[in-house]
C-alpha cells in the first residue's frame, strides 16, 4: 500500500492498522475497507529519550514485543506515551510509559464495581479494586501505526485502579466510550531490547 | 508557535534552571529559597531564607552519578526530622533520570539508602500495614519495623509536589535488610517505596564526592546488612574441619579402644610383682587402678619395670618416669588426688615386650584391695577434643555476632509483631545444637 500524498511505499506491519503515519511525508493515512485516505499531516513529536523505539523488538518477562505506534498525551509540564505493540501471536498491547513508570496492558472485557469511571475517587475500594489514580492529557500526536484513528488535541480521560501485587486495571473514558485495559507495572530495568 | 521563555525567580529574578522531567511541580530558588509553584506561573508558596542547615552534606542539587546502571542527576533535596526523637534527621536527595523516572537517594549519618516507587506492595490500608506480621512484595517478606512521623526542615531545588517547612508525613518502615520497603502517608495518598542499603563508598565514587567530604556510617541502621565475611568463612571452614576432626576422633576411639593384657587383684598384705607382654606400642598403654576407697588407693605404691630396669614410678605423693640407661629421673609428672578411688595412667611406651608391674602396700596393716587391668593400645583423644572444641568456638562466633545484631535490631524495632524470635535468619541453629550436643558426648566418652 502507498501513501496518497506522496506515493511512498507505507510500512505496515500490523493486520487490523487504522492509523499510520507516512515515514516520508508525515502525512496521517487512514486505512479502510476503501483504501488509503489522507486525513492530515501528522504533528511532529519533539524527539525524547526512551527505552523504546519504533520498530525495534524488546522483551518483557522474556516474551517479545514489537513497537509499531506511539500515542503522546501531554499533562501539566510533562507527557506520557502510550506505545502500541504487537505481541508473538500477533495479539495488541498497550506499554504506558510516564517518565520511568512502565504499564504493560491488554484490552478486556471485564466488569467492574461501579457505573461509570466518572464517579471513581483516588483513595477509595470498588470491591477488589482500589482507585490510585484519575488523570486527563490532552493528545499531542502520534508516530508509526496505531489500531484505531485518534482525535489530536482532544482531552482522554483515564482511571488506575490498583488489584495490589503490580496488577492494574485501566479505564480510559473519551468521548463517552469505555475501554478497559488490564495488565502489570513492569520494572523498567527487565525491559531489553531482542537485537541488543 | 511554542514561546522560548526565560525562567527566573518570581521573589528575586534569579535564574532557575530546572533538572527534572514534567513531574516536578515546585523549585526553591537557590539565592532567595522560595519555593514557586511550576504549575501556576511560579508562584511564591512559601520561602526557607531563615531556615539554616546547621552541617553540610556530601551531595548537592545538580550532581551527576550512575547508580544501578541509571545515570541521575540530583534534582532536589529535602530534610526531615522525626517528630518524637527530634535527634533523627535525614535528608532526600530527588534523583532523576529522562529514561528511568524518579528516584530517591537518602543520606541518614553516613548511611545511604536507594529508594526508588513500589508498585506491587499488596492493598493494604495504613493501619492493615502495621499490624502485619509479615508482608510479601515480590517473593520476599518484610517485617513492618518502625512508624514514625517526620516534619519537613529543608527543602532545596526541584521536588514532584510542594514541600512546606512544617508539612508532617507518616512513615512505615518494612525491613528486610538489605532490602526495605518505606509506606508514605502524606494525608492525601500513600505511596510506597522499594529501598535498598548502598555501600557508602560505591555511592561517593559514583557522585564523584571529594574524600574529605565522604562521611563513614557508624552507628546502626535497620537496613544495613550484618557483614562478617571473614567470620562466616571461618565458620564455615570450622564446620567442614569439625566433621573431619569428629571422624578422625571416631576411627582413633575405636582402632585404639585397647586389648587387655593383664588383670590382677592386690592386697594389703602382700606386694605382687605382675607380669604382661606388650605385643604392640600402637597408642598409649594405661593401667586402670580401682579401689574400694581412697583410703585403700593411697596406700599402694607402683612400680614399672622393663628388662629389670625401673621405668616409673608411682604413689599418692609422686609420679616419676626414669630414663632406663641412666636410671636416672627424666620426668617428674602429676599425681592423683588424695580423695580419688580409681584412676587411669596413660604411658607411652615405646618398646613391646615383658614388662613386670610391682604393686606394693604401704601399711599392711590397712584393709585394702586393688583391681588392676593393663591395656595396650589405648587411643587418647584429648588434643583432638581439644581441637574440636576449638573449633566449635570459631564456629560459633558468627552466629555469636548474628545473635547481638539481631538482638540490636529487635531492641531499635518499634512495631511488635507476633511469630518472630531474634533467632530468625540463623538458619544453622539447628546445626549449632547438633555440635554442642556433639562436645557433650565426647567429653562423656573421653572423661577419664
Amino acid at each position: 500500500m502507498n501513501c496518497p500524498q506522496c506515493g511512498d511505499a507505507l510500512d505496515i506491519y500490523f493486520k487490523w492498522t487504522k492509523l499510520v503515519e507516512c515515514r516520508s511525508c508525515k502525512s496521517s493515512i487512514f486505512l479502510s475497507d476503501e483504501g488509503a485516505k489522507l486525513i492530515g499531516k501528522a504533528s511532529t513529536l519533539s524527539p525524547e529519550p526512551s527505552l523504546i523505539k519504533l520498530h525495534e523488538a524488546i522483551t518483557i518477562d522474556n516474551k517479545n514485543y514489537l513497537p509499531l505506534g506511539k500515542i503522546r498525551y501531554a499533562y501539566g509540564r510533562g507527557f506520557w506515551e502510550e506505545w502500541f505493540l504487537k505481541g508473538e501471536s500477533n495479539q495488541e498491547f498497550w506499554l504506558s510509559v510516564d517518565e520511568g513508570d512502565f504499564v504493560l496492558e491488554k484490552r478486556t472485557e471485564i466488569s467492574l464495581p461501579f457505573k461509570s469511571p466518572r464517579v471513581v475517587r483516588v483513595g477509595r475500594r470498588y470491591g477488589s479494586y482500589l482507585a490510585t489514580e484519575v488523570g486527563e492529557g490532552r493528545c499531542v500526536g502520534f508516530e508509526g501505526e496505531l489500531p484505531f484513528s485518534i482525535n489530536i488535541g482532544k482531552t482522554h480521560h483515564y482511571i488506575h485502579l490498583s488489584k495490589g501485587g503490580g496488577n492494574l486495571v485501566t479505564v480510559e473514558f473519551t468521548d463517552g466510550v469505555d475501554k478497559i485495559f488490564q495488565g502489570k507495572w513492569i520494572d523498567p530495568l527487565t525491559i531489553k531490547s531482542v537485537y541488543s | 508557535m511554542s514561546k522560548i521563555q526565560s525562567i527566573k525567580c518570581t521573589n528575586c529574578a534569579a535564574p532557575l534552571t530546572l533538572l527534572g522531567g514534567g513531574r516536578v511541580e515546585s523549585i526553591t530558588c537557590s539565592y532567595c529559597k522560595s519555593v514557586l509553584d511550576l504549575n501556576d506561573n511560579y508562584k511564591v508558596l512559601s520561602n526557607f531564607k531563615n531556615v539554616k542547615m546547621s552541617y553540610s552534606l556530601p551531595f548537592e542539587v545538580g550532581m551527576r552519578g550512575k547508580l544501578k546502571g541509571i545515570d541521575y542527576t540530583i534534582i532536589g533535596r529535602v530534610s526531615y526530622k522525626d517528630t518524637l526523637y527530634v535527634e533523627s534527621t535525614w535528608s532526600d536527595f530527588l534523583l532523576f533520570s529522562p529514561l528511568y523516572g524518579y528516584a530517591w537517594l537518602t543520606y541518614e549519618q553516613g548511611h545511604l539508602i536507594y529508594s526508588k516507587r513500589n508498585r506491587t506492595f499488596p492493598n493494604l490500608t495504613w493501619d492493615e500495614i502495621g499490624n502485619q506480621s509479615l508482608v510479601m512484595v515480590d517473593g520476599k517478606s518484610y517485617k513492618p519495623y518502625d512508624a514514625y512521623t517526620a516534619k519537613i526542615t529543608y527543602v532545596e531545588g526541584e521536588l514532584t509536589w510542594v514541600a512546606k517547612y512544617g508539612d508532617k508525613i507518616n512513615y512505615i518502615d518494612l525491613i528486610a535488610p538489605p532490602h526495605g520497603i518505606t509506606a508514605e502517608n502524606n494525608g492525601k495518598e500513600i505511596e510506597f517505596y522499594n529501598d535498598e542499603y548502598m555501600d557508602s563508598n560505591e555511592v561517593y565514587e559514583a557522585f564523584s564526592i571529594a574524600e574529605e567530604k565522604r562521611d563513614g556510617a557508624e552507628a546502626f541502621h535497620p537496613l544495613k546488612p550484618f557483614k562478617r565475611p571473614f567470620l562466616k568463612a571461618l565458620s564455615t571452614v570450622s564446620l567442614w574441619f569439625m566433621v573431619i576432626v569428629a571422624l578422625l576422633m571416631m576411627a582413633v576411639m575405636f582402632d585404639g579402644s585397647g586389648k587387655s593384657v593383664a588383670h590382677f587383684r592386690v592386697d594389703n598384705n602382700t606386694s605382687i610383682k605382675e607380669p604382661f607382654t606388650l605385643s604392640s606400642t600402637k597408642y598409649l598403654t594405661t593401667i586402670h587402678i580401682k579401689a574400694d576407697s581412697a583410703k585403700a588407693l593411697n596406700n599402694f605404691n607402683m612400680k614399672l619395670f622393663k628388662d629389670e630396669k625401673l621405668i616409673f614410678s608411682l604413689t599418692q605423693k609422686n609420679a616419676y618416669i626414669f630414663d632406663p640407661m641412666t636410671n636416672k629421673v627424666s620426668k617428674r609428672l602429676s599425681t592423683w588426688e588424695r580423695r580419688a578411688k580409681e584412676i587411669m595412667v596413660y604411658l607411652d611406651l615405646d618398646k613391646s615386650g615383658v614388662y613386670q608391674l610391682l604393686v606394693s602396700p604401704i601399711d599392711s596393716a590397712i584393709n585394702s584391695k586393688l583391681n588392676i587391668t593393663v591395656k595396650e593400645k589405648c587411643s587418647r583423644v584429648n588434643y583432638l577434643f581439644m581441637f574440636g572444641f576449638l573449633l566449635l568456638i570459631f564456629y560459633l562466633l558468627y552466629y555469636f555476632f548474628v545473635w547481638r545484631y539481631k538482638q540490636k535490631l529487635a531492641s531499635e524495632k518499634e512495631i511488635d509483631s507476633d511469630n518472630e524470635s531474634i533467632f530468625d535468619g540463623i538458619a544453622n541453629w539447628g546445626q549449632v545444637i547438633f555440635w554442642v550436643l556433639f562436645v557433650i558426648f565426647i567429653f562423656f566418652i573421653d572423661g577419664d
